[in-house]
């Protein structure tokens, strides 16, 4: 497989964990198309609520989804919103920081979609 | 199985059962997908969501649980995975727990490690090789 690690998600990685089984992979993928969007959703909804504790939860959830693409970029900005959501200040900074998130997730998932057509 | 049976069979007897007990959809059907492709010993995955749920299940004699730390952050009213894992070691003192979490606190991690005996993988692009490798090594013992 060329190397894969040169933008936000890496399938290399999960593909040597499926013992190269491609079908297997793009089942995960699937699951990882819907997810995504959800996880974007309930922490945009709790950022709106401006609730600490599920600011906290959303954003641990999503680190979860991310982690099985190798996503460090994604990891980091959920981590960073997480620890701001537990000092329970600098809302207006993890807004930013969601904004941001929206971005990476927006291309990190049309990677995906574009290494899953071109037969990685 | 019988309670004979149970109290003569051998004590390294493996039941092939794995039980997942985390609430992110998509890293439990990954583990599920990761079992199943990388161990026929394995014959029966079970996932559960909610960790209260797995509880009445044990009797089943899982041969390893991995459950992920945290495990409230989308059922927020369930108990934590720290909760679970207590409540498992008192039920099942010799089931092999296997904790996955993006818990970075060393504090955390060693009084899982120490205090209930459990093994801990970091969620991160390792994850899955180190639980290869962990996996293996229960399978040949």
């Amino acid at each position: 497989m060329a190397n894969d690690n040169l933008g936000k998600i890496s399938l290399s990685t999960i593909l040597t964990a499926m013992n190269g089984r491609k079908d297997l992979v793009e089942e995960i993928v699937s699951l990882f198309l819907q997810q995504a969007p959800q996880d974007l959703l309930a922490i945009t909804e709790a950022l709106n609520k401006g609730e600490s504790e599920e600011i906290i939860r959303t954003t641990h959830h999503m680190k979860s989804t991310v982690s099985i693409f190798g996503a460090s970029n994604l990891s980091q900005i959920l981590h960073e919103m997480e620890e701001l959501g537990k000092s329970g200040k600098d809302l207006g900074k993890i807004k930013l920081l969601n904004l941001e998130l929206k971005k990476e997730c927006g291309e990190a998932i049309e990677e995906i979609k574009s290494k899953i057509n071109s037969n990685y | 199985m019988s309670f004979l049976k149970k109290l003569f069979a051998p004590k390294n007897q493996k039941t092939g059962i794995v039980f997942i007990i985390e609430d992110n959809a998509t890293y439990s059907k990954t583990v599920e997908a990761f079992i199943k492709a990388n161990f026929s010993e394995v014959k029966n995955v079970r996932i559960f969501p909610v960790g209260e749920t797995c509880l009445p299940e044990l009797d089943k004699n899982p041969d390893i649980i991995i459950v992920d730390y945290l495990l409230n952050s989308k059922y927020f009213d369930a108990e934590s995975g720290l909760e679970i894992i207590k409540k498992i070691r008192s039920q099942s003192p010799n089931v092999s727990i296997v904790v996955l979490s993006s818990q970075q606190e060393i504090d955390v991690v060693t009084q899982l490690v120490k205090t209930y005996n459990c093994n801990y993988i970091k969620k991160d692009d390792q994850a899955f090789d180190k639980m290869k490798e962990m996996i293996n090594t229960f399978y040949k013992s």
